[in-house]
């Protein structure tokens, strides 16, 4: 698991409270139960906790976990 | 005796989450011991006044889910977790339910203020777009009947009263009459404040509304002492679900207590001192012994609105005095929970209903040297076991709110 995925697996565990266990690669942010506002409030924590710039309409329900690395990774974010 | 009017409505559950205890049954015992709760407390630590009376222990988290309560203000959570507490107690399930005919009716007063005040900072400090999009359905005030609803499926009408430290009791006084209409079968009515955030309690301080005493928290809250000097913050929440007696007895449902009148005022006044003639006050008061049909000599019990506050607790007490007369025992139990704001005639209705249930009445904690100006029979010491048949709770807010309830032991 990249440095970034770990991270990001962090704010979902410990802010918005997603089961660990139901966090892998290509699970979609539908899938994991998170609504639009959720997805709003993961891109501010990942902006302020990690480092990116994600806009507040990158992250949509299709969305996997992988998909979500690459966009903050292809930032230069390296966590 | 007094027999309940045609438009009395049953208590058939209690739910409680207050700084005496996560559920009814230990608050009520903390209650009845009289022991305070005010304590130092960590989050308003440097401010003048940096103790109140908190929800011990509370883990919204493992109550309502990790991924339910981030997204909700505390107010709402102490809310959701006791209604569940009540709809269990009246042996009621959500799954089960016609939900289209439960309503949802709690006070609140300030909000998730918790919530503004964090996100003002982050606002101030960061840039508009480290605040939170769950920030306004947070903070607004009505979400704690919105997610009550939610939680309980409850499709009826669902709504907050704001009428500050009144707004639980108008919350019950409103479900009876939809009740009584005809409107729902079943309603969840209440209270829910979680307003013990460094912002707000400097501006009740600000105000003057607050005990000062740090050196001494827990002899802060002493309702109708000599020594009294303002109330202690605290925070919680108090559902009852209330049925029709009618509907609650056909279900073989035990009944705690029937409320039996409600009545509501205004002073009209000032913004936040009681009109000191006691005229606003003694109307409500009336009112809910006129509509319970229910004689000034009759009531066993009181359990007063009793802040602790200088103003408040002379006010009060010459109304009782003048209305009722010496034959009730009195009691406030804010001197062990601290004053709820909003959620506190709620949480005392659920109080006044178990005095009933258990002929049992709670002391006023702190009360060593009754205040000269007031000439009532107050318990203090140790609770007081009596034959309780009606029992009135009254609460008073800013705003020049008043509201009475009168209950009757089922």
């Amino acid at each position: 698991m990249s440095a970034v995925q770990e991270k990001l697996t962090g704010l979902l565990v410990s802010q918005l409270g997603v089961p660990a266990a139901k966090i892998e690669p290509g699970i979609t942010y539908k899938d994991l139960a998170l609504d639009s506002l959720a997805l709003i409030e993961l891109t501010m924590l990942i902006n302020r906790e990690l480092g990116g710039a994600l806009d507040d309409d990158v992250l949509q329900g299709e969305t996997t976990i992988a998909d979500t690395v690459e966009l903050i990774e292809s930032q230069g974010v390296r966590a | 005796m007094t027999l309940p009017s045609k438009g009395a409505v049953a208590i058939t559950g209690v739910g409680l989450v207050t700084a005496a205890g996560l559920d009814a049954r230990t608050s009520w015992e903390r209650v009845c011991s009289g022991r305070s709760t005010a304590a130092p407390d960590p989050e308003l630590a440097g401010l003048p006044v940096d103790f109140s009376c908190r929800v011990p222990g509370f883990d919204a988290g493992a109550l309502l889910g990790p991924g339910n309560a981030w997204r909700l203000d505390r107010f709402t959570q102490l809310a959701i977790v006791a209604a569940r507490q009540a709809v269990a107690d009246a042996g009621l399930d959500p799954e089960s339910w016609d939900g289209t005919r439960v309503g949802v009716i709690v006070g609140n007063s300030l909000g998730g203020t918790g919530t503004w005040e964090q996100q003002h900072r982050r606002f101030l400090e960061d840039a508009p777009k480290s605040v939170s999009p769950l920030m306004i359905p947070m903070g607004m005030s009505n979400m704690v009947a919105g997610h009550t609803a939610i939680d309980v499926k409850a499709f009826g009408p669902s709504m907050v009263t704001a009428s500050a430290c009144a707004s639980g009791s108008n919350a019950i006084g409103l479900a009876r009459d939809l009740l009584r209409s005809g409107t729902c079968d079943v309603v969840l009515a209440g209270g829910a404040e979680a307003a013990l955030t460094p912002g707000t309690i400097t501006g009740l301080t600000r105000m003057g509304g607050l005990s000062g005493r740090r050196e001494d928290p827990g002899a802060a809250s002493r309702p109708f002492d000599v020594a009294r000097d303002g109330f202690v913050a605290a925070e919680g929440a108090g559902i009852l679900v209330l049925e029709r007696p009618e509907d609650a007895r056909a279900r073989g449902a035990s009944v705690y207590a029937d409320v039996i009148g409600f009545g509501s005022s205004t002073d009209a006044y000032h913004a936040t001192a009681p009109d000191p003639s006691g005229a606003g006050m003694e109307r409500a008061l009336r009112a809910a012994l006129a509509d319970a049909g229910t004689g000034t000599d009759e009531v066993d019990h009181v359990n007063a609105h009793g802040t602790s506050t200088p103003l408040n607790d002379v006010t009060e007490g010459r109304v009782l005095r003048r209305v009722l007369g010496e034959r009730p025992l009195v009691t406030s139990t804010k001197g062990v929970t601290g004053h709820a704001l909003a959620a506190a005639g709620a949480i005392e209705a659920a109080f006044t209903a178990l005095a009933l249930r258990h002929g049992v009445v709670p002391p006023t904690a702190n009360l060593t040297e009754l205040d000269p100006e007031i000439d009532l029979d107050i318990t203090t010491g140790t609770a007081a076991k009596a034959h309780l048949e009606v029992a009135v709770s009254t609460s008073l807010g800013f705003g020049g709110h008043n509201a009475a309830l009168v209950f009757a032991a089922a």
